[in-house]
């Protein structure tokens, strides 16, 4: 009885992948890998073969453990405000309609989760007014496109939390979209993104 | 705090206690009270922003150093400065270092400093 439950979440999980992100190649690319390589050690230790289920369902709570653990770790430092940035927080948070959260630290960070965005102190010292509001805009398309607990719960069962779910493209065009593209362009520079140079050029080609 | 298992006796001066680019930027708190880290950028040209960062964040997470969030003139920086001086911090690595060495050594390690009270 519970193999055959456990192939119907794991069903369930691969559709709502699918008709969420469309983003089918990958998740049999991941998906693939993970059940050669159950498959093989299988095989080398020759156990019966329904533990392959039980196998996959660990590889997969293992992910979910490191998932949270480092979302736990990101958003741990995120204050609601900070002292003396509150009007300048709150001024964003109005405009774009999500709480935003400052994180302590020089690094440069930004990144949306769990419906807020989140800055570090070292960005918004690096960029300007107008470049901060680029970034901003773009993790507001992340918090108001990203999928809800229990799809984003289902797609980690699915093993494929690693793969970004959201379209970079998308939000940049948003963001290019309220604060210009040139802002967003120098945002990207200053921040020294990996793949920023392919970004900044997606976004003068896209028209 | 200095972290005992990161004393290097071999290194040049206080590199036996800190990396080389804490080092650095220590100096510099030291020289003038009160900087950003845009200065520190500056007068350290060849480390990156995010070496810097990454060193800033761990001297004030250790105590050595002591940021304060500045928002005005409508820009949002952070200042830094050092919190003890240079005299204070050797004081404090002293006691550390002696403490450690008398748990093992007992009162030879008294004796041996004695030599030095002349």
């Amino acid at each position: 009885m519970l193999p055959f439950l456990a192939i119907l979440v794991i069903a369930a999980s691969f559709l709502s992948v699918f008709l969420v992100w469309k983003r089918f190649e990958l998740l049999i690319a991941g998906q693939a890998a993970a059940a050669s390589a159950i498959v093989v050690g299988i095989v080398s230790m020759s156990c019966p073969m329904f533990q392959w289920i039980w196998a996959y369902l660990g590889v997969v709570s293992f992910g979910l453990l490191t998932v949270s653990i480092v979302r736990y770790c990101l958003t741990r430092e995120g204050q609601p405000n900070h002292a003396g940035l509150s009007s300048y927080i709150a001024t964003l948070e109005v405009q774009f309609c999500i709480p935003i959260r400052v994180i302590d630290t020089q690094r440069i960070r930004a990144f949306a989760h769990r419906r807020a965005a989140y800055l570090s102190v070292g960005l918004l010292e690096r960029l300007d007014k107008d470049e901060v509001t680029a970034v901003v805009a773009h993790e507001a398309y992340h918090v108001k496109h990203s999928p809800s607990k229990l799809v984003s719960s289902l797609a980690a069962l699915s093993s494929l939390t690693f793969v970004p779910y959201n379209d970079e493209h998308l939000a940049d065009q948003y963001a290019a979209d309220i604060a210009g593209k040139d802002t967003l362009a120098r945002a990207l520079r200053k921040l020294e993104i990996a793949g920023g140079e392919q970004r900044i050029e997606d976004l003068v080609t896209s028209g | 705090m200095v972290k005992l298992e990161r004393i290097s006796l071999r290194n040049e001066g206080l590199k036996k206690f800190f990396s080389p680019n804490e080092v650095r930027i220590l100096g510099l708190l030291w020289e003038k009270e009160r900087v950003t880290s845009g200065q520190i950028q500056k007068q350290c040209g060849d480390l990156s922003l995010a070496c810097i960062a990454g060193t800033l964040d761990r001297l004030v997470k250790s105590g050595f150093v002591n940021r304060t969030l500045d928002a005005s003139e409508s820009r949002v920086r952070y200042l830094y400065a050092p919190t003890c001086t240079q005299q204070e911090l050797g004081t404090k690595i002293s006691e550390q270092v002696v403490d450690c060495l008398v748990d093992t050594f007992g009162t030879a390690v008294v004796s041996s400093i004695g030599r030095f009270r002349r």
